[in-house]
């Protein structure tokens, strides 16, 4: 039995494009119980990615309200925004976007560095991360000289390091190769598993949303369970 | 890794792969500066130059006329125990002509009292007297070289003075003298230089009816407020006298000046405003630079506070940097620029045989250290402005916006 983690309310988000308004969600409401894993598939263009983007307070409706845990995001400062980001969803994005100034194991160090973890603490916790992927000999390389996989995995680590409830996956595989993709994805469900956490998926690969428990279909700017 | 190497990453690391653009921002802020410093050195140098010897040499800094007949030792005295007055000379200034055996030129006789050469006072620490001739006495005048060139004379020999003294509607010529040139002079003032004629003061008074001497007098404080409080001491000591200070009596001149540095201040007001526009599109070029950073450090939960004060803290280290790299490229500069002006002024003397008149003036650049903290203040001030108000407006957008909509 899950109690509920996430939960979007009645959330409308549209945007302006010229002299039109683009409607793009419009009254959605979806559960996401902990420990689960919910994956939202549809077309592109269908309104996934914002729908992602709102749950993790990257982006705010028009309309509706996003609870977590009792908690309104629409009623936090940045600053409890900010936080809520950083220790309780660890995104993983489709264009494994990493900073490209720093190495690997500092990409993965970033949001406990943010959270002001000791030093000494997150590093080692970042090797660990890096190993268990195993790219613990990739550490100290940059971004630009890991290929597409081994940057998703790093990305992924980032995602953990601070032992988020929910991790919020946009495509995570959309940009790699069939042989990478398969490897990302037993990862991020071992992971999710292992960790027991909750996973919230963006996907267009019905063989990926058919790995997780709940899955709904993004259609007419509103969720419907899949079936 | 923590918050401050964040920071220093973002500015400089040869990891960064902006660092380029952070030092190029850098040194043209430095290159900046440094020539403000060296325009407002060389411009100080020039107006304090051109005032020094308009106070000194050309002129007293008050000169108090139409005493009257009173006797001239008790009105030296009198003035003289004025506070604030540092010396008080009693002068005449006649328009003359003075003839050779062959040649004759129109010149301004000054006749000084004989002490007025012997003492230091700011005249004798500025006007160059030939020690080895003849101090000026009742039989002798101090002429300049090129005077003396022009009147084809030399030491010794004698010179036959028509002196002119002011009417209506011409000169009229009431005097008639000679004396021999019994030394030389010479001012940094080339038409002071070209055209007087030092004399003693009695050379000028043993005939002369109806003239009346004139006091000039030496304050302690060039201040402005300074010489007002004297002038206004004066006027009470000799209610009858008319009093002018120095800025009078250079009134066209003086105001020529003031014209100059107000000219000079609208330049670097000018080269302020290049840089401020600098200033502006170096902060808008680092955040365009690093505004995918900025959206992904957002996104795992960086505060907009945070964000802001790390952008900021990187664009007040490239502005301090470069505002620290160019105040001791600018004094190095001024330091040395008398010296690179005579090493070029070489050079052009040996490609064209004949110095340069621009690279062999004796320049002693002023370095005013209140302009320069100003400036350096106000540049680090406009960066902070600038790189707050562009990071605020940034960050008011969602990170995903700031990462795929910017």
């Amino acid at each position: 039995m899950h109690d509920t983690l996430l939960t979007l309310q009645n959330i409308t988000k549209r945007f302006q494009s010229g002299d039109t308004q683009l409607t793009v969600l419009e009254d959605l409401s979806l559960t996401v119980p902990r420990g689960a894993s919910v994956a939202i598939i549809g077309k592109s263009g269908s309104g996934k990615t914002t729908l992602l983007n709102i749950a993790g307070g990257l982006d705010t409706p028009q309309a509706g309200k996003v609870i977590y845990k009792d908690r309104v995001l629409s009623s936090m400062k940045d600053r409890q925004l900010s936080e809520y980001r950083n220790s309780n969803i660890g995104f993983v994005f489709q264009s494994h976007i990493l900073l490209e100034d720093f190495t690997a194991l500092e990409n993965v160090m970033m949001p406990s560095l943010i959270r002001g973890m000791r030093p000494r603490e997150m590093r080692h916790k970042a090797q660990e991360l890096l190993e268990r992927v195993d790219l613990s000999s990739r550490a100290a390389h940059h971004p630009g000289k890991l290929s597409g996989g081994e940057r998703q995995r790093v990305a992924l680590c980032r995602a953990l390091i601070n032992d988020p409830d929910i991790i919020i996956a946009d495509e995570p595989t959309g940009s790699l190769d069939e042989q990478s993709s398969s490897g990302i994805e037993s990862l991020l469900f071992d992971l999710v598993s292992e960790q027991n956490r909750t996973l919230l998926l963006v996907t267009h690969d019905i063989s990926l949303a058919e790995r997780c428990s709940h899955i709904y279909q993004l259609i007419h700017h509103r969720c419907e369970r899949y079936s | 890794m923590n918050r401050a190497s964040l920071t220093w990453r973002y500015t400089f690391s040869t990891r960064n792969r902006h660092r380029r653009m952070s030092l190029l921002i850098m040194m043209s802020l430095a290159v900046g500066l440094a020539a403000l410093i060296v325009i407002m050195s060389v411009m100080n140098s020039l107006q304090d130059e051109v005032l020094d010897q308009l106070r000194n040499v050309q002129s007293f800094h008050i000169e108090v006329d139409g005493v009257g007949d009173r006797d001239a030792a008790s009105v030296v005295r009198a003035l003289s125990q004025i506070d604030g007055v540092q010396h008080v000379y009693p002068f005449r200034r006649v328009r003359s002509v003075i003839a050779s055996e062959s040649r004759s030129a129109s010149v301004q006789v000054i006749g000084y009292a004989e002490e007025f050469f012997r003492e230091d006072n700011p005249f004798t620490r500025r006007v160059f007297l030939d020690s080895t001739a003849l101090q000026p006495s009742s039989e002798g005048v101090y002429l300049s070289l090129p005077l003396m060139n022009s009147l084809n004379v030399s030491y010794g020999e004698t010179l036959s003075f028509t002196l002119l003294t002011r009417g209506a509607t011409l000169a009229l010529t009431v005097q008639e003298k000679s004396a021999p040139v019994t030394g030389l002079f010479s001012t940094k003032l080339k038409d002071v230089t070209t055209g007087s004629v030092l004399v003693p003061l009695s050379f000028l008074n043993d005939n002369g009816e109806g003239e009346e001497i004139t006091y000039g007098v030496y304050v302690k404080d060039l201040s402005v407020r300074e010489e007002n409080r004297i002038a206004g001491e004066i006027a009470e000591l000799l209610p009858d006298s008319d009093i002018l200070r120095w800025q009078e009596i250079h009134g066209p001149f003086y105001s020529a000046l003031l014209l100059e540095k107000a000219l000079m201040y609208l330049f670097l007001f000018f080269m302020f405003v290049i840089i401020t526009f600098h200033q502006k599109n170096s902060t808008l070029r680092l955040y365009h630079s690093k505004r995918r950073e900025l959206a992904i450090l957002r996104s795992i939960g960086m505060s907009r506070k945070k964000v802001r004060w790390m952008m900021i803290r990187t664009a007040m280290v490239v502005s301090s940097t470069g505002i620290t790299l160019g105040a001791v490229l600018g004094v190095l500069v001024v330091r040395h620029l008398p010296g690179m002006f005579a090493f070029a002024n070489r050079i052009h003397i040996r490609l064209f045989g004949i110095s340069n008149p621009l690279l062999s003036y004796p320049i002693t650049p002023i370095l005013n250290i209140g302009e320069l903290l100003i400036s350096g203040s106000l540049i680090l001030f406009l960066s902070f402005l600038f790189s707050s108000k562009v990071i605020s407006k940034a960050l008011k957008k969602e990170p995903m916006e700031l990462l795929y909509h910017a």
